[in-house]
């Protein structure tokens, strides 16, 4: 994930890590759930490609 | 002469009733207990001696007055510090809450006053019941009574470790991906994690509304037992330990998760060997991916704990730990849409589960993929993950047990039990019947010299956090 793009979803949530430590912590846990996020996303689509139509 | 604390539930209140033990005699040996011994763990936060002995004396002056309210009744538990309990410092572990004080009992230590169980003391929490083992916390986290060189698991840390190293037999826990469950796999004890919404919920600390569950651990399947269904209001009987006729799922591919112990695969398979003895079919069975569930449930618990602590996170997070500060802040980048997609599929997941559990009566697994780890692996003060099999069945809501399964590494692994929706008495019965049948629980973490800790084994792969 982006720094900016991880800065603005923060910021637009109030939240504004002063350290640099929790900056780079919050960023490795926001790219797991990145991924979780699309995981989900290419098992549903596989869920919909099965369905009979 | 057996020192009372070392007795069972069962036999303390036989004790109790018979006239060869008070109450009272029975606090005071677990206080003195505490003081012996947990200068060593660090599983309790706030003890207040002479509350516990008065709450004790009142027990024993409702027996003599013929007011017996049952199998808890002068019984001492254990309480997860994100319980309120009336005028003691429910500070969840955290400085954000330092000088808290709680006004009222939560719903689940009323029901257990009128059980006329005693109240012990606060067990401490993962820090606010995220993450852990933060070092940064309101106090220091307790060492596993196994070895104190690794952690115990949590969030309900204090709770096993305080039953595992013979503080008290019972505890109350909670679990929102595995916090009760994996602590007592961790340390050796037995952990129920009820039904999604069986237990209230009301005073106690939340994170993830649609996850969170209050939880029952003890040292012993029956004492478990007979602390479940003191909460439930629900007749105790002790559980039956045959399993004929009953259908058991084994779901042996998740043992073989790349970051799994060796030794997890072999010590299930032979758990399995030992139930079908007991008198189950066991089936082989096939779940979806671990990592697929584990996914769908770690975005909705992020999701759903950066809605409860966003205004901490906004607001004073400076003060909170950096371990659940960095956890929920990072639920910040998930989108509606990724929110709605998750619950989508946890709906379906929840289906696939439900659709099994009409093919077998329970399914068993591993509780966690190792032995608990060192605390020099958390030295970094960074979260990170710790495979287990718990988030699953948090996420879907069936209930599950944690019993104990063996050892690695001199350290207790636990066999995970899952069964339908409400069906609680079923899996105490089967871990009762796996308990009867070996010899694990039997075993003592304090009977045991604490020695050096070995060289560290090569490091799973971990992915970045451990979520409860």
């Amino acid at each position: 994930m982006e720094r900016q793009t991880l800065i603005a979803a923060l910021a637009k949530a109030g939240i504004r890590p002063t350290r640099d430590a929790d900056f780079e912590a919050i960023a490795r846990t926001a790219e797991v759930l990145r991924d979780s996020a699309d995981q989900i996303r290419r098992w549903l689509a596989e869920v919909d490609h099965d369905q009979p139509r | 002469m057996t020192n009372p604390a070392d007795l069972t539930l069962p036999e303390m209140a036989a004790r109790l009733r018979d006239g060869r033990l008070t109450a009272e005699t029975l606090a005071q040996a677990h206080l003195d207990r505490i003081d012996a011994r947990d200068s060593r763990v660090g599983a309790f936060v706030h003890v207040d001696k002479q509350a516990v002995l008065a709450t004790a004396r009142r027990a024993d002056a409702e027996l003599a007055q013929g007011l017996d309210r049952g199998p808890l009744h002068g019984i001492c538990v254990a309480i997860k510090d994100i319980f309120d309990v009336a005028g003691w410092p429910v500070r969840y572990g955290s400085h954000l809450y330092r000088d808290r004080i709680a006004a009222t009992d939560s719903a689940i230590v009323a029901r257990l006053r009128e059980t006329g169980a005693v109240p012990l003391g606060l067990v401490a929490t993962y820090e606010m019941a995220i993450v852990g083992p933060g070092n940064d916390g309101l106090y220091p986290q307790p060492r596993n009574p196994w070895n104190p060189a690794h952690v115990t698991g949590g969030s309900s840390s204090g709770s096993a470790a305080a039953i595992a190293a013979g503080m008290v037999r019972v505890a109350l826990g909670s679990d929102t991906g595995g916090s009760v469950r994996s602590p007592s796999a961790y340390c050796g004890t037995v952990g129920l994690k009820p039904t999604h919404d069986r237990l209230p919920l009301d005073g106690i600390l939340p994170l993830a509304p649609s996850f969170d569950v209050p939880g029952a651990m003890g040292r012993t399947v029956a004492e478990t037992a007979l602390l479940y269904c003191a909460l439930c209001g629900t007749p105790a009987e002790a559980p039956r330990l045959s399993l004929d006729g009953q259908r058991i799922g084994y779901a042996r591919a998740w043992s073989l998760s790349p970051d799994a112990h060796p030794q997890i695969v072999h010590t299930t398979d032979a758990a399995a060997s030992t139930l079908s003895l007991c008198g189950a079919e066991i089936r082989r069975v096939t779940l979806p991916p671990l990592p697929l569930m584990t996914a769908a449930a770690a975005v909705l618990i992020h999701a759903e704990g950066f809605q409860t602590h966003r205004a901490h996170l906004a607001g004073d997070g400076g003060r909170m730990g950096r371990m659940p500060y960095q956890s929920m802040a990072a639920g910040a980048v998930l989108t509606e849409s990724d929110i709605a997609e998750a619950r989508r599929a946890a709906g379906l997941l929840r289906a696939c589960l439900d659709a099994l559990l009409q093919e077998v009566d329970a399914l068993i697994l591993p509780t966690t993929l190792t032995p608990a780890p060192a605390f020099a692996e958390f030295a970094s003060g960074q979260a990170r993950w710790t495979p287990m099999c718990t988030l699953p069945f948090s996420m879907t809501g069936h209930p599950a047990l944690s019993v104990p399964m063996g050892f690695s590494d001199g350290l207790p692994l636990g066999l995970q039990i899952v069964g339908r929706f409400d069906t609680e008495p079923l899996l105490l019965q089967i871990a009762a019947a796996f308990e009867n049948a070996t010899d694990h629980g039997a075993l003592d973490a304090t009977c045991f010299t604490w020695r050096p800790s070995p060289a560290p084994r090569q490091a799973p792969f971990f992915m970045t956090e451990e979520t409860n």
